[in-house]
């Protein structure tokens, strides 16, 4: 039997934009904004050279919420490049793009097949012989709750290889998943090969074979949730039907967060020196452009001069100087300063005097997150803009307790100064 | 705790410095300017809490030494401790001796402080006049601030400084009301995104539209484009129809020419041309063929050829003798000779017989040649002839001896007779002897001379004898004897045919003669011998080689004239033969080439058949003529193919038909008015179409336009950056809330448990400095104000204080807070750095009081360089002068 050779990537989301960032900057856009359809590009290039035999997607090509004609526009034109290959690709839709979201003008290219919001098998064939039967569903809107997964069934007669393209959540499917749950249980037994799964935006091998379940995550990562390296599977099938499927990172840029501890530093130049270093922090770590959250934490004599105000602002403008003008950037997008004075606040606290209250008050609510909601909602009732409480979502625990902390460094930072 | 001794290895101006005479109670240390009070009490302070971060607030020594030192002191347990600090890292390094050993619990350190952080020591105990003196320059509420924070134990450090603080970092982010803060800001932004969002979005609804109005505007074209293209193909029809009229004029007067012409046949291309070859060929073969046989001026005919050969004869039997012919022309003048030869010895034989004849005459008339020649044993003849003779003579001599001594005898008879037999047998011992010798037997001769010595001298002996009777008989027998011997030579000649009265010289004359002949004979013999052996076997063999020349009958008359005829012949028999081979030769070439021209011959009448045969004809003309024809049928119809193609050429191929059928149908005019008609249709359509060509043409860009300005990932990632920043404000203004909540439920819990005790300690030690002026002090919970009370009970805002009381207000509320925290923990030494300097002498002796009761079962360092100091305590102080 021939070989096989194929691409599974999904959560393409083509032109979205970046979430999170902590700065607007024009230069930084012009980088970022193509950085999807990059990714994919570099998909397409990927089964140019590996001269693969087809590319399946399994889902979420693009964000119907965001009504971006480029993202079909420029997604079909990559097909054509494809297509001219003679490579063929066979995509589902998932929940952000669902069937009824695509422009009805769109032209699929020949050796494109989209499949439709019911089940079907498509045989790929390669020197005359049936060789792949692909099995997919498309979500024809963007809630699907029943579990699809159950419906895949193998071939009666099947091709050599069976593979399955699948939008959905996997894990303890709960009644309230929206996204076609389901459960490794369902599908271990079936006779597929390979699942090709979508939607989870994280790689994740969930079984390594009989059959291969792969998340193969979103090709390029789009916020600093959206960490690691990113990218598809190369999925080989020797002529003895072994199938072998290894991770191509394709991402323009990585996300990363890392946490750079400068306990018993007292230079800043030490800092400086670490953050020029990313790699010693990340990993995998590979060569690529970057987009760094640092967050910088220790007991460190740096504490006030940290917090002291555009002092971060002049550091992240000094490293970020000129990285938009190289090929590979890194950029940082925030340092965050989680620092801690140079004092024992352990000792502070056990002292009588007003810093220590302060720690012992802020250490209730520390302990006790409705105590804090309550504290937070009773603050935020200063703000008065309707407009900014429609934009503002809610905060989230962790984000209450980050904003309990600083305040409360920042009252140490004030209570405790040095000698003047 | 109790300092009972500083010791300081180096520590700004100080090296190998020690203070040991500290103690309980007061101590004033008295120094000149620059004695080093201030950096005594910063040893004192980084000693106990640490050196500071930045590293040129650490006061290096400037003499030498470590930098740092060793504070020894009682704890209120009366143990000793020993505080060892030198500069580093983190504060620097620290050893703690507690109870005489090196502690390795760090925590007690702090422990023997009281727990007692570096601000609130700097703050609360160890307060100088700078410090004091900048009261003087900040705003009235920084001043109320700062006595409200020393309240609070937070030295100079302003509670009120940093709500106002806050509060100002947190209007840059958001304010009621405001418009240029950060949170409006950002939302301004976020609006203006939306909005080209929205618009955006509104491209893809406007897209749809557009391409779905393309997509009507291209059918709408391509139905235009449909019908312009049926319009411009049937006026370029009918152009090409016109084009092609008088091609179709022409094809159809060639048809009717046709019609009348048999069919074209397929025959043999040039035939014409082909058959002229062919008949030329056939003449020049048959001339050839003429010529080959009767000739021509240069060559003679075949006929005449042969006859020439048969003309010529010659003798086959004569050329196959050519040995023969060879050997008599070799040997023919051999033979001239030879028989010349021949001839002369027989002369020469003749002439020899006539000279034998005569000899033979010489020796008898009688005698033949052949008896003369056969005449033999002469010498033998000779001798006996001799031996005859001598006997005779012998007889004679003896004879006439035996009658001389018969005479004698008469006279004498006796010894003659012997004496004569001695001598003749002598002679013939000589005479042999002497053959002897001439036969080269000299030993025989001399054997034989010696034998007739012997024999002569033995016989004179016998003759002595009756002589004459003896001589008597002697004589008759001699008589007899001569008679006999006579007789015998006579007879003896007779024999051999010779007279018998011959002499014996007669006799060898005729030997001589018989030898002659003999010799002559020889030499006849000789010659005849020639003659016969070489000569005539030559001439005889000569002879027959040429009789077998001749032929049978012929009689040859002369050899050779003969010979030379035969020889003659033959060579004219050999040009002949010559001549003849080459004529042949010539004949046979000629016949070659005849017979060559007749096949080429053959094969041009074959050719001419099947060229007639192919046109069914059996003559040349009748070929010429009909091939004409069909080449005027072949010419006609080129014609008309070349008229078609001048068609297809204009029409395209496989629709000449079709054109011809429709010009059957068709005149002229009514096509020329069709074709004008056509041209407006198009003219019209055309400009339809270029107007909608270009309708969609903006259409298109337009819908280009929107695609290309349909990104959304950079303006969204604008808004969510953007959305970002107003979460990451709202965090910080909440963060700045939050502080400002805690700070302020703190302080109203701190207020309210801690501040009535200080204030009450801090006004009891007020009223005494102030000698009762002042009773109370009070700390407003909500306004955070300070008033004072007088003993009237009237307030006085601290704004309302001269400088002095300000400055007592703050060294009372210092105490107030220190006793108040030290009921809890352990006392620290109170540092006090030339307080007294703008206090009147009443308030400063009180001050002093004041002092001096607080330092019961504590330390207090008051550092100064006025002596007067001292004034102002009434004994019980301490004093411990510095670098006196």
């Amino acid at each position: 039997m021939p070989k096989i050779k194929f691409i599974h990537t999904a959560d393409l989301h083509l032109d979205t934009p970046f979430t999170g960032l902590s700065e607007w900057n024009e230069d930084l856009a012009d980088r970022l904004k193509d950085a999807t359809f990059s990714s994919f590009q570099n998909i397409i290039d990927l089964a140019i050279r590996e001269n693969i035999d087809f590319l399946v997607i399994s889902g979420d090509i693009f964000d119907s919420e965001d009504q971006s004609l480029s993202a079909q526009r420029k997604f079909i034109s990559e097909l054509k490049r494809l297509s001219n290959q003679n490579i063929s690709t066979y995509f589902i839709c998932g929940n952000h793009d669902p069937l009824n979201s695509w422009l009805d003008s769109l032209d699929l290219p020949d050796s494109v097949y989209r499949f439709g919001s019911k089940l079907e098998k498509k045989t790929y064939k390669k020197d005359g012989e049936d060789m792949v039967d692909i099995h997919g569903v498309s979500f024809a809107n963007s809630v699907v709750e029943e579990n699809l997964a159950q419906e895949y069934e193998v071939a009666n007669d099947p091709a050599t290889v069976s593979i399955a393209l699948l939008h959905g959540t996997l894990g303890t499917s709960s009644e309230h998943e929206n996204y076609a749950p389901f459960s490794m249980d369902d599908i271990a037994a079936k006779k597929f090969d390979y699942w090709a799964l979508g939607h989870i935006h994280k790689k994740e091998v969930a079984r390594e074979s009989g059959p291969a379940v792969v998340y193969s995550g979103n090709p390029q990562g789009r916020d600093f949730g959206e960490t690691g390296s990113k990218g598809c599977f190369l999925v080989e099938i020797d002529g003895q039907n072994n199938l072998d499927y290894n991770f191509k990172p394709t991402q323009e840029v990585r996300f990363e967060r890392i946490e750079i501890d400068l306990s018993d530093t007292e230079k800043l130049n030490d800092l400086l020196e670490k953050i020029e270093q990313p790699e010693q922090f990340i990993d995998n770590y590979t060569d690529t452009s970057y987009m760094l959250r640092i967050t910088i934490t220790g007991r460190t004599a740096l504490h006030h001069k940290l917090n002291q105000p555009g002092e971060i602002d002049q550091l992240m403008q000094d490293l970020n100087a000129g990285q938009l003008e190289k090929n590979q950037f890194t950029w940082i997008d925030s340092i965050k300063v989680k620092t801690k004075p140079d004092i024992d606040l352990q000792q502070v606290k056990k002292g009588d005097n007003f810093p220590a209250e302060v720690l012992r008050y802020v250490q209730d609510f520390e302990q006790d997150d409705q105590k804090l909601d309550e504290l937070v909602e009773e603050v935020r009732g200063d703000l008065k803009s309707s407009k900014a409480k429609k934009e503002l979502k809610k905060l989230t625990q962790e984000e209450k307790q980050e904003i309990l902390n600083d305040s409360k460094m920042l009252l140490l930072d004030k209570l405790l100064t040095e000698e003047s | 705790m109790i300092i009972k001794n500083i010791n300081i290895d180096g520590f700004g101006v100080f090296n190998d410095f020690s203070l040991d005479e500290l103690d309980e109670g007061v101590n004033v240390i008295m120094g000149d300017n620059e004695a080093g009070k201030s950096t005594l009490l910063k040893f004192l302070r980084f000693t106990l809490f640490g050196y500071p971060t930045r590293k040129y607030k650490r006061m290096y020594p400037l003499n030498g030494g470590e930098h740092g030192g060793r504070i020894t002191g009682n704890i209120s347990s009366e143990q000793e401790v020993v505080f060892e600090r030198y500069e580093g890292a983190s504060g620097g390094d620290i050893k703690l001796y507690y109870d005489g050993k090196e502690s390795e619990n760090k925590n007690q350190w702090y422990q023997f402080l009281g727990n007692a952080d570096k601000e609130l020591y700097k703050n609360v105990y160890a307060f100088s006049l700078d410090e004091l003196n900048s009261l003087e320059s900040l705003s009235e509420s920084g001043v109320e601030d700062k006595i409200f924070s020393v309240g609070l134990g937070l030295g100079d450090t302003s509670i009120g400084e940093i709500e106002s603080d806050i509060t100002e970092r947190n209007e840059e982010i958001y304010k009621q009301r405001g418009s240029v803060q950060k949170i409006p800001e950002t939302l301004d932004k976020i609006q203006k995104q939306k909005e080209k969002i929205s618009k955006i979005e509104d491209n893809l609804p406007y897209y749809e539209k557009l391409t779905s109005e393309i997509e009507s505007i291209e059918a709408e074209v391509e139905k235009l484009d449909e019908k312009l293209k049926y319009n411009r193909a049937e006026k370029s029809k009918l152009e090409k129809s016109l084009q092609c009229y008088e091609h179709y004029v022409k094809i159809n007067k060639i048809k009717e020419k046709l019609d009348e012409l048999p069919e074209a046949k397929d025959y043999p291309e040039n035939g014409i041309s082909q058959l002229d070859k062919l008949e030329e060929k056939q003449q020049e073969y048959k001339e050839k063929l003429q010529e080959l046989k009767t000739g021509t001026q240069e060559d003679i005919g075949i006929e005449e050829l042969q006859k020439k050969i048969d003309e010529i004869e010659y003798s086959k039997k004569l050329l196959e003798q050519k040995d023969k012919i060879e050997y008599i022309k070799k040997n023919i003048e051999k033979y001239k000779q030879t028989k010349q030869d021949i001839k002369d010895d027989e002369q020469k034989i003749k002439n020899i017989d006539s000279q034998i004849r005569q000899e033979l005459i010489k020796i008898g008339n009688d005698w033949a040649e052949e008896e003369a020649n056969s005449f033999s044993d002469i010498e033998l003849h000779k001798s006996k002839i001799k031996e005859f003779s001598d006997k005779l003579d012998s007889l004679k001599e003896e004879k006439r001896d035996i009658k001389a001594d018969l005479n004698a005898i008469r006279k004498q008879q006796s010894s003659v007779d012997g004496k004569n037999i001695a001598l003749a047998t002598s002679v013939i011992f000589v005479i042999a002897s002497a053959g002897a010798f001439y036969y080269s037997l000299p030993v025989l001769g001399a054997i034989l001379f010696a034998t007739a010595a012997v024999i002569f001298g033995g016989r004179s002996y016998f003759f002595k004898q009756d002589l004459e009777s003896k001589y008597q008989e002697q004589l008759q027998q001699l008589e007899e004897q001569q008679q006999n011997t006579r007789q015998d030579y006579e007879n003896y000649l007779q024999k051999l045919n010779l007279s018998g009265s011959l002499s014996a010289e007669a006799v060898f004359d005729i030997f001589r003669n018989i030898q002659q002949v003999k010799q002559i004979i020889n030499e006849k013999e000789q010659i005849k011998q020639k003659q016969e052996v070489q000569r005539k076997p030559f001439v005889d063999e000569f002879e027959s080689v040429v009789q077998e020349l001749a032929d049978d009958k012929e009689e040859i008359d002369n050899i050779e004239i003969f010979v030379n005829k035969t020889l003659s012949d033959f060579e004219t028999s050999q040009k002949k033969k010559q001549k003849k081979e080459d004529l042949e030769k010539q004949l046979q070439r000629r016949e070659r080439e005849l017979q060559t021209t007749e096949s080429k011959l053959e094969n041009v009448e074959k050719q001419i058949k099947q060229l007639l045969d192919s046109t069914d004809v059996e003559k040349t003309q009748e070929f010429r003529k009909k091939y004409k024809q069909n080449e005027q049928v072949k010419q006609l119809q080129e014609e008309k193919s070349r008229a078609v193609e001048t068609i297809e050429n204009i029409i395209g191929t496989g629709k000449v038909e079709k054109i011809i059928g429709f010009l059957d149908d068709k005149d002229k005019q009514g096509i020329e008015s069709r074709i004008v008609e056509l041209e407006n249709k198009i003219e019209e359509k055309e400009q339809e179409l270029k107007q909608k060509n270009s309708q969609l043409g903006e259409k298109k860009n337009e819908r280009e336009t929107i695609a290309g300005e349909s990104e959304m990932a950079e303006i969204k990632t604008e808004l969510e950056t953007q959305k970002q920043k107003l979460r990451n404000h709202y965090k910080n203004w909440l963060k700045g809330k939050v502080a400002l909540k805690v700070l302020s439920n703190v302080r109203e819990k701190y207020e309210q448990e801690k501040q009535p005790e200080v204030i009450k300690k801090s006004s009891k030690y007020f009223s005494k400095i102030t000698e009762d002026k002042y009773e109370r002090i009070n700390v407003s919970l909500d306004d955070k104000e300070v008033t004072v009370f007088d003993s009237s009970g009237k307030t006085k805002k601290i704004a309302e204080l001269s400088r002095g009381t300000k400055e007592q207000l703050l060294i009372s509320l210092r105490l107030g807070f220190i006793d108040e925290y030290e009921t809890e923990s352990e006392p620290l030494p109170v540092v006090m750095d030339d307080v007294f300097v703008n206090f009147d002498p009443t308030r400063a002796n009180r001050t002093a009081q004041v002092v001096q009761e607080f330092s019961q079962g504590r330390q207090v360092l008051i550092f100064t360089c006025h002596p007067s100091t001292l004034d102002h305590f009434e004994g019980g102080v301490n004093l411990v002068e510095l670098g006196g």
